[in-house]
C-alpha cells in the first residue's frame, strides 16, 4: 500500500501545484524522524534538491538542503575536508533560500549553525577565527525576531560550549534555552512546513541545565 | 479494494506511455557513484543511485531531461528518447573544477590564512608564536628561508638584505616598514597583526604583480570590514593600548592609540646598552571604512608614529661611550577601492604615501634624514571562466630621499613606472600553469621581466611546483646620493618545492637558486658592477594531529651566497646570511589551565665578519646564535588575556660581529669590540581586555 501511494504521489503530482508542493514536501520531511545512516540523509537531501530546482519561487527546499547537509556534517566518521565539502554545500543552499525570501531570522539562523559546524571541524585552528562570526549570527537572528525559538536555543547551545570550555558559568546560556524550550511549548505541535525543528534539542539542553544546578 | 484495484488499472494505463531508465553512474575512472541525484528536470520525479551506482526511474514522459547531479562532479544532463518504453543508458559523472580544491604553487610562496586545510601559516600563528611578541617579521622568521637576524629584527631572505624584501598593504608598497632603530637595537614590524586578516609571504620567484623587490615580497592584506562595535584596552609591562572599533550598515570607523616606555622596564631589567632615554613610542592609527553601492569597497588608513630613544655606548674608537639619540617620525596613509563588475571582472586600486623623518644627534653633529614614497597602483583581473583569469595592472612609483649633515644637505629622488601581466590556467584540477611579464621603466632604461610558474599534483597529497622569474629594484635614492642615476638590480630565481600534506602534517621541500647582476658596488666610484648568488634548500615539517593540543614546526634552511658588491674587493659571505638556520616552534594549549603554552628555539651557524687583523674580507665568523624564547597565555575568560613572554630565557651570551677600530694601534693591530644582544633578555607582561556585544571576542590577534 505505501509503494502503491508512493507510485500515486509520484504519478499524480506535478510541480508548481501548490498543494502538491506542500505534500511532497511534508512527504519528505517525514523522513528526517527515520534518518539513520548517511545514505538516508542523502536521499533526503536529493529530494529536497529536486524540488529546489522545480520550485524556483520557493525558499524553504533550500534551507531544508542547508539544514541536512549541515547535520551530514556532523555524521561520524568523516575526514575534516569532506565535512567540509558538506558546510560549504549547506552555505550555498542557505544563500539560494536567502536569494528567494530575503535575510529572515530563520536564514541567519541556519547560517550561524553551518558556521559553527565549521569551527568543530577544528575548534582549535577555528574558534579563535569564526566564533566571532558565528556568535555575530546568532546574536542578530535573536535581535531580528527574538520569539524565534532556534535563534534562542543555538545562541543558547554556543553560549553554553564556551562557557563550559572557559568553565564559566551556564546562566545566560541555560536561560536562552530554557526559553527556547518555552517557546516551542507554547508553538505546539504544527503541521506546517515551515522550520519547526530544534524542540528535542531544546528538550535535552534544558534538562542539561537542570542537572548542573 | 475496488479502489485499490482502480488504481492499478490507472498506473498501468499511464505506466504504458510512460518510460522506464534504468543504468549505472560512475566517475571518469568507472568507479561506482552512490548517492546520485537523478530527476527528471521540472519535476519531483526522481531517485538516488544505489551504492553500486546502478538505478531505475520510472514513469518518465517520452520526452524531457533527465539531470545526473552529485556534490563535487559536473552535472550531467540526458535528453530522454522517445523511441522505447525501456532505455539503459550508463553515465559517466566528471569531476567539478573547484578552485578551493584545485593546487596552488607552492614553490616559494608561504600563504598566510584559514581558507584552506594545508597552509603552512595561519593568521592566528603570526601571534601565537612566542618570541615574536606579536610582530608579523617575528613570526615569519620561524619558516623556511628566512635567516634570523636577532639584533636586527627584519626579514632577510635567501642570502638578500633587508631592502630586497618589500612589503605591501592591499597592495600598495609600505615605505620604512619597520620602526627606525640604531644598529644592534632590533627594530619591529610598523603594524600590530590585528589590522590583517592573512598575507601572502615570498620567499622568491614571486608573481609578476610584484616588482621593486630583488628577494622576497610580503603582501598584508588588511581586514575588510570589522563584524561588531568593539573595545579594547590593554595593559602591558612596557605601555598600554586603547583600541575602539565603531560598525554601521555601509561604514565603519576603527581608532588605535598606543603608547610605550621602556624607561619603567629598563629600570628593573640589566641592559647590555646603556640607554640615557629608553626607547619610547607613540602609535596611532585611523582606519575607514565604506560600501559603495554593488560590490564596492573603499578602505582608507592613516597612521602616524612618533618614536625616540637615546643610548651612549663604548665603540673602538671611544672607548668610553659614544652617546648618539635618534628621534622618528612616520606617516603613512593608503587608500584603496575595490569595485567588482559582474562576477567576471575585479577592479582594484590606490595609492600609498609612506613618509619618514630622522632625526640623529651624535656627538655633536646633527643627522637629518627624510624619506618619502608615493605608490600609485591600478590592477583588473578578469575571470574568463572557472579555470582560467587574467591578471594586468599599471603602478608608478617616486622616491625622495633627503640628507642634512648639519649644515649640509643632499638629497636624490627617483621614478619608476611599470606594466604587468599575468595569466593562470588550470588545466584541471592537479595541474596549473601561470605566465606573466612585467614591463618596468625608469630615466636608466627599460626593463621586461618574464615570470613563469607550475603546480603538479599527484597521489592526492603530493605535489610539486617550479617557479622562475626575473626581477629587478631601482638604486635605493639613500645609498645613492649625488650619483646621478644607475642602472636598477636584477635577480634571477628559480625554485623547486616538493610539498606533502595530509590531515594536520605538512611537509616541504623546496631547492632554490638565485643569481645577483648589476648590484650597487663603490671601487671607488659607485657604479653597478656588483654581482653576485644565493643557493640551496628549506626543509619544513609542521604537525598539528600527532598529539593532541599540540601544534610544531621544525624548519631548517641552507644557504650558500657570495657577493661582490659595495665595497668589497672580492665576493664575500654577507654578514645577514649564515649557512645554517633552524628553528622550532611548539604550542600546546593545556585545558586545565585555560592556557596555551608556547616555545620557539632559534640556531645558526653564526655571523660573518670581517677583521681588518687578519688577511682577506668577511674571513671570519662568529660563534653559533641561539635563542630559546617561552610564553604563556592564560585566558579566565574568552574576553580576558594574559600574557607573559620571555625571550632568550637560557641566557645565551649571542655575538653578532665585532666593530674595530678605525685606525691600528702601535703594535699595528685594530681594536675590537664585540656587537652583542642590546639584553640578555626581554620579559613582556600584558593584561588584554576586549568589551562587545560578543563576550567572546577577544584581542588574541593582538599578542
Amino acid at each position: 500500500m505505501t509503494l502503491l501511494s508512493a507510485l500515486v504521489l509520484s504519478f499524480g503530482l506535478q510541480a508548481q501545484d501548490p498543494s502538491a508542493y506542500e505534500q511532497i514536501m511534508k512527504e519528505t520531511l517525514s523522513l528526517y524522524d527515520s534518518v539513520k545512516t548517511m545514505d538516508d540523509y542523502k536521499e533526503i537531501v536529493n529530494r529536497f534538491e529536486r524540488i529546489a530546482a522545480a520550485e524556483t519561487d520557493q525558499w524553504l527546499p533550500n534551507y531544508y538542503a542547508g539544514l541536512t547537509y549541515i547535520y551530514m556534517s556532523f555524521v561520524r566518521g568523516l575526514e575534516d575536508d569532506q565535512r567540509d565539502d558538506y558546510i560549504e554545500k549547506a552555505l550555498e543552499a542557505i544563500d539560494a533560500a536567502e536569494a528567494i525570501k530575503g535575510e529572515t531570522s530563520e536564514i541567519v539562523v541556519l547560517r550561524g549553525y553551518a558556521y559553527m559546524a565549521k569551527v568543530s571541524v577544528s575548534p582549535a585552528l577555528r574558534g579563535m577565527t569564526l566564533s566571532a562570526k558565528v556568535a555575530g549570527y546568532f546574536e542578530k537572528a535573536l535581535a531580528m525576531d527574538p520569539q524565534n525559538p532556534r535563534a534562542n536555543l543555538m545562541a543558547g547551545r554556543w553560549k553554553y560550549g564556551s562557557a563550559q570550555f572557559f568553565g564559566s558559568s551556564t546562566d545566560d546560556a541555560c536561560a536562552l534555552m530554557n526559553q527556547a524550550l518555552a517557546l516551542f511549548e507554547a508553538q505546539g505541535e504544527t503541521n506546517s512546513i515551515e522550520p519547526a525543528w530544534g524542540q528535542n534539542q531544546a528538550q535535552s539542553m534544558s534538562q542539561r541545565c537542570q542537572g548542573n544546578k | 479494494m475496488k479502489r485499490i484495484y482502480l488504481l492499478i488499472l490507472f498506473i498501468s494505463h499511464s505506466l504504458s506511455a510512460q518510460t522506464t531508465i534504468t543504468g549505472k553512474v560512475t566517475d571518469t575512472k568507472g568507479l561506482a557513484l552512490g548517492g546520485v541525484n537523478i530527476y527528471l528536470e521540472n519535476s519531483y520525479t526522481g531517485t538516488t543511485s544505489n551504492a553500486d551506482g546502478s538505478f531505475i526511474l520510472n514513469g518518465l514522459p517520452a520526452e524531457g531531461i533527465l539531470v545526473f547531479s552529485m556534490m563535487g562532479f559536473e552535472t550531467f544532463k540526458h535528453q530522454i528518447s522517445s523511441s522505447s518504453s525501456q532505455e539503459e543508458i550508463n553515465v559517466q559523472l566528471k569531476e567539478a573544477f573547484n578552485k578551493l580544491k584545485a593546487v596552488t604553487v607552492s614553490a616559494g610562496s608561504i600563504e598566510v590564512s584559514d581558507k584552506k586545510q594545508a597552509v603552512v601559516l595561519k593568521p592566528l600563528d603570526i601571534v601565537t608564536t612566542s618570541g615574536a611578541l606579536g610582530d608579523i617579521v617575528g613570526a615569519l622568521n620561524t619558516l623556511p628561508g628566512t635567516a634570523s637576524n636577532a639584533n636586527d629584527g627584519r626579514l632577510f631572505v635567501r642570502g638578500g638584505s633587508a631592502d630586497e624584501t618589500a612589503i605591501f598593504i592591499d597592495g600598495l608598497r609600505l615605505g620604512n616598514a619597520y620602526g627606525s632603530s640604531l644598529s644592534g637595537i632590533p627594530t619591529r614590524g610598523r603594524f600590530s597583526p590585528q589590522l590583517f586578516k592573512g598575507s601572502f609571504f615570498s620567499t622568491g620567484a614571486y608573481s609578476a604583480e610584484y616588482g621593486q623587490a630583488l628577494s622576497s615580497v610580503l603582501s598584508l592584506n588588511s581586514v575588510d570590514f570589522p563584524l561588531r562595535d568593539q573595545t579594547d584596552f590593554s595593559l602591558m609591562s612596557v605601555g598600554g593600548a586603547l583600541s575602539h572599533t565603531k560598525v554601521w550598515e555601509k561604514q565603519s570607523i576603527t581608532a588605535n592609540l598606543s603608547y610605550t616606555d621602556l624607561q619603567p622596564y629598563m629600570a628593573l631589567i640589566p641592559q647590555n646598552v646603556e640607554f640615557n632615554r629608553a626607547p619610547q613610542g607613540l602609535s596611532s592609527e585611523i582606519l575607514w571604512r565604506q560600501k559603495v553601492s554593488k560590490g564596492g569597497l573603499l578602505k582608507a588608513f592613516y597612521a602616524y608614529q612618533y618614536s625616540n630613544l637615546q643610548i651612549s655606548r663604548p665603540e673602538p674608537d671611544y672607548p668610553t661611550g659614544r652617546e648618539t639619540a635618534l628621534r622618528n617620525n612616520f606617516h603613512h596613509a593608503n587608500l584603496n577601492y575595490r569595485q567588482s563588475i559582474g562576477k567576471k571582472h575585479l577592479l582594484d586600486g590606490g595609492l600609498s604615501f609612506s613618509y619618514n623623518q630622522d632625526r640623529i644627534n651624535q656627538d655633536s653633529n646633527a643627522i637629518n634624514t627624510s624619506s618619502e614614497l608615493l605608490h600609485l597602483k591600478l590592477r583588473y583581473q578578469y575571470f574568463a571562466h572557472a579555470k582560467l583569469s587574467f591578471k594586468s595592472g599599471a603602478e608608478y612609483f617616486t622616491q625622495d630621499y633627503s640628507e642634512g649633515f648639519n649644515d649640509l644637505n643632499r638629497s636624490q629622488n627617483g621614478n619608476l613606472a611599470a606594466a604587468f601581466t599575468e595569466s593562470n590556467y588550470y588545466f584541471n584540477s592537479d595541474l596549473v600553469a601561470k605566465l606573466g611579464l612585467r614591463y618596468t621603466h625608469n630615466n636608466r632604461g627599460s626593463y621586461l621581466s618574464p615570470r613563469l610558474s607550475l603546480a603538479y599534483r599527484f597521489r592526492k597529497y603530493s605535489q610539486v611546483s617550479l617557479a622562475y622569474g626575473q626581477y629587478l629594484q631601482a638604486q635605493d635614492p639613500a645609498r645613492t646620493l649625488q650619483a646621478g642615476a644607475l642602472r636598477a638590480s636584477k635577480a634571477e630565481h628559480w625554485v623547486i618545492n616538493y610539498q606533502y600534506s595530509k590531515e594536520g602534517r605538512t611537509l616541504r621541500f623546496e631547492v632554490y637558486q638565485k643569481s645577483y647582476a648589476e648590484l650597487l658596488r663603490r671601487n671607488p666610484m659607485l657604479n653597478t658592477g656588483g654581482t653576485g648568488y644565493a643557493r640551496g634548500f628549506d626543509l619544513f615539517y609542521r604537525s598539528r594531529s600527532g598529539i593532541k593540543n599540540l601544534d610544531y614546526w621544525i624548519t631548517y634552511s641552507f644557504i650558500d651566497s657570495e657577493r661582490h658588491w659595495r665595497n668589497f674587493q672580492n665576493p664575500v659571505q654577507p654578514s645577514f646570511a649564515p649557512r645554517h638556520n633552524a628553528s622550532l616552534v611548539g604550542k600546546y594549549w593545556v585545558n586545565a589551565l585555560n592556557s596555551q603554552m608556547g616555545i620557539t628555539y632559534s640556531i645558526n651557524d653564526g655571523f660573518t665578519y670581517h677583521n681588518p687583523n687578519l688577511p682577506g674580507e668577511m674571513q671570519s665568523k662568529t660563534k653559533f646564535f641561539n635563542t630559546l624564547n617561552f610564553s604563556w597565555s592564560y585566558l579566565p575568560r574568552p574576553n580576558l588575556i594574559f600574557h607573559f613572554e620571555v625571550t632568550n630565557v637560557l641566557g645565551s651570551e649571542n655575538i653578532f660581529g665585532y666593530q674595530y677600530s678605525s685606525s691600528p694601534n702601535e703594535n699595528g693591530e685594530f681594536a675590537e669590540l664585540a656587537i652583542p644582544q642590546a639584553a640578555p633578555r626581554f620579559i613582556f607582561l600584558g593584561i588584554f581586555y576586549t568589551l562587545s556585544s560578543d563576550k567572546k571576542a577577544n584581542q588574541l590577534n593582538n599578542l
